[in-house]
């Protein structure tokens, strides 16, 4: 009996409810749009998906191949290391007076600048001890900048007057403001320069030829978060080169970002980064008042910068907690610290063997960034940020006026702090 | 729609062409929705459901045996998708509600005026957990055993929830026929009281100013 009533009441919902294609249920064309993005999703995810490593390859065979263009435009270091001076340092050329006496390897030059030094030496009583320009066994000489406030010093007046007949102004300048030093003989301090006049003439002696050519900066990544304000915090590691990529030292960065989204796929990115760039190169690529005796064969710089991106970023792809995007920005250039290495092919050469700028360089915008970045979200506050990046000089930039590169990739922390500026 | 339009439908949703599946989508929305509502607790979730049950058609169509009708599979195709639903939502199912059922009286349920909506209204109510096993047994056809296997749960289980939710639409059909016959006239429940004026006496109006 019992049986028999849950049966019929099996039956009273199994005769209404089990073939109900009568009904009418109200076919609604949202639920098919709904599905239609649900189909479209499913042939665009595995789409997007396999084009992910494709596009993150791309990126990075982009980067590989443009190192390669600038390292094929690059001459060979070597062989400017063994043209004259007057044939690689700017100013040489620009001045013909110079170019005539300064052969690389004229001793007869190296002679006279040293007499001239000698001459100047009302500069403090710094004597300017004479350098030896034989000795197999003899480490190359090390000259190291000592920007220091010479009193002593008069100016470049006093300079050229005490200068030797046929001294070029240059060298005269050049030399006072190095510090000869090698393993026997710890030589001179000459120098000094509080003079903005003189340290303009010496520290950037383009300005001499050319006092429009601004340096201006290389630079460090920018990292770009997609949401509507974002925190990020970035670390890289970044290969530095000045033309070729042969003479690539590898540096790094760090730094803290602010991102804030302008438009639907549009974001906006500055900050701050602090980075570090070494790099090597020879002397075609380095540009100074100062004219080598024998040119360096090679020169190891040690740059620190505060690097200041402003970088558009465009999505391409954002679902399933994955955002892929690009963008290209400009980075404005702080030299925090200067510092210059040099070595020669032959160990004995004498010449200078380091140099330290003082004061802080300013280049803005000197640099064009671009950027591929990906960034998994983790969860609504915060994401992981993977970004390749390249660096391309628009203008020389440091006391080298060196046309630095640099190409690297970023791992960021991204902080979604949206939720901080509702109200 | 005719058995060889049906079939050229088919054929264009294998090459995923997109007017075919917006026509065979529409074309059985009804059909597929009237189980997805069963299975669920309201129309929102059954539309979700839906176009996973869609998705996965349209995802092996190319496996359908045309010698078979196409309404059962893809019947059984939404059928499993609620199924997988209720399995997502298992936790939930099982943190419902699920009191001790009350001993309904069983009454003669073939005179009852009930049509669809209210038999679905009544199926949506259930605890989730009770819907599913009444639909399976009671609509479906299925027996515990296989309930079981498909639930992942013992028999004894589905016995179980099958009773409570009998007894539950027991007590939901029982209501919905004292609340007819409230509206046919059949009880009277009217509230009004009717009052013999000539008891009241005056000076309950007057306050006894005239006093």
């Amino acid at each position: 009996m019992k049986k028999d009533k849950d049966g019929e009441l099996d039956n009273l919902f199994k005769r209404q409810l089990g073939d109900a294609s009568h009904t009418d249920t109200g076919y609604l064309e949202d639920d098919w749009n709904a599905f239609e993005t649900m189909l479209d999703g499913r042939k665009k995810r595995p789409v997007i998906v396999y084009w992910l490593p494709i596009l993150s390859s791309a990126a990075a065979v982009l980067l590989f191949v443009g190192w390669l263009l600038l390292k094929q435009q690059a001459v060979p270091a070597h062989q400017q290391n063994q043209q004259p001076i007057t044939g690689n340092n700017p100013v040489a050329s620009a001045t013909t007076t110079q170019a005539s006496q300064q052969p690389a390897n004229n001793a007869a030059t190296a002679s006279s600048r040293l007499a001239m030094n000698q001459g100047s030496g009302s500069n403090g009583g710094h004597v300017v001890p004479s350098m030896r320009l034989t000795g197999s066994d003899q480490r190359l000489g090390v000259t190291t900048m000592h920007p220091t406030e010479n009193t002593a010093f008069g100016g470049n007046t006093a300079l050229a007057d005490q200068r030797l007949p046929g001294t070029p102004t240059s060298v005269l300048a050049a030399n006072s403001y190095h510090t000869y030093e090698t393993d026997e003989v710890r030589t001179t301090e000459i120098t000094a320069v509080k003079s903005k006049d003189l340290v303009g003439n010496i520290y950037h002696p383009d300005a001499i030829t050319s006092k429009d050519d601004d340096g201006k900066a290389t630079t460090k990544l920018g990292f770009v978060k997609h949401p509507q304000f974002a925190l990020t915090v970035v670390g890289a590691s970044e290969y530095n080169s000045v033309a070729s990529a042969g003479n690539a030292k590898s540096g790094t960065n760090v730094g803290l970002l602010f991102s804030a989204g302008v438009f639907n796929k549009l974001s906006i990115t500055t900050g701050a980064n602090y980075s570090t760039k070494p790099y090597n190169t020879d002397i075609a690529n380095y540009h100074t008042a100062y004219t080598f005796k024998v040119d360096p064969s090679q020169i190891e710089a040690d740059c620190r910068v505060l690097d200041i991106p402003i970088n558009v970023d465009y999505q391409l792809y954002n679902k399933n907690r994955n955002k892929f995007s690009i963008g290209t920005g400009l980075s404005s250039y702080i030299m925090l610290h200067e510092s210059y290495q040099y070595y020669y092919t032959d160990p004995t050469t004498k010449g200078p063997a380091g140099f330290t700028v003082p004061g802080q360089g300013k280049y803005f915008f000197g640099i064009a960034n671009l950027q591929a970045t990906y960034t998994r979200q983790v969860n609504s506050k915060f994401g992981l940020s993977v970004q390749p990046y390249m660096k391309l000089p628009l203008s020389n930039i440091g006391y080298s006026q060196v046309r630095l590169q640099t190409a690297g990739v970023a791992v960021g922390v991204n902080w979604n702090i949206n939720s901080l500026t509702k109200p | 729609m005719s058995e060889e339009e049906l079939q050229q439908l088919i054929k264009g949703c294998i090459k995923e062409d997109r007017k075919c599946q917006k026509l065979l989508y529409k074309g059985f929305y009804g059909f597929s929705m009237a189980i997805c509502l069963r299975y669920t607790g309201d129309r929102d979730e059954a539309a979700e459901v839906l176009n996973q049950g869609f998705f996965k058609v349209f995802k092996n169509i190319d496996r359908y045996d045309p010698d078979r009708p196409f309404k059962a599979w893809l019947g059984k195709i939404m059928m499993n998708v609620s199924i997988d639903h209720y399995r997502a939502n298992l936790k939930m199912a099982y943190t419902e509600d699920l009191d001790s059922a009350e001993g309904v009286s069983d009454g003669d349920y073939s005179d009852k005026n009930l049509n669809y909506n209210d038999l679905l209204a009544m199926v949506q109510k259930l605890p989730q957990a009770y819907r599913t096993v009444f639909n399976l047994f009671a609509i479906d056809g299925y027996s515990h055993d296989e309930i079981a296997e498909m639930l992942n749960i013992n028999a004894g289980t589905s016995k179980s929830n099958l009773f409570k939710a009998r007894q539950k639409l027991k007590q939901m059909i029982l209501d919905a026929d004292i609340k007819a016959r409230s509206y046919n006239g059949n009880i009277d429940y009217s509230s009004t009281v009717a009052i013999n004026g000539s008891g009241l006496k005056p000076m309950f109006y007057t306050n006894g100013i005239r006093e």
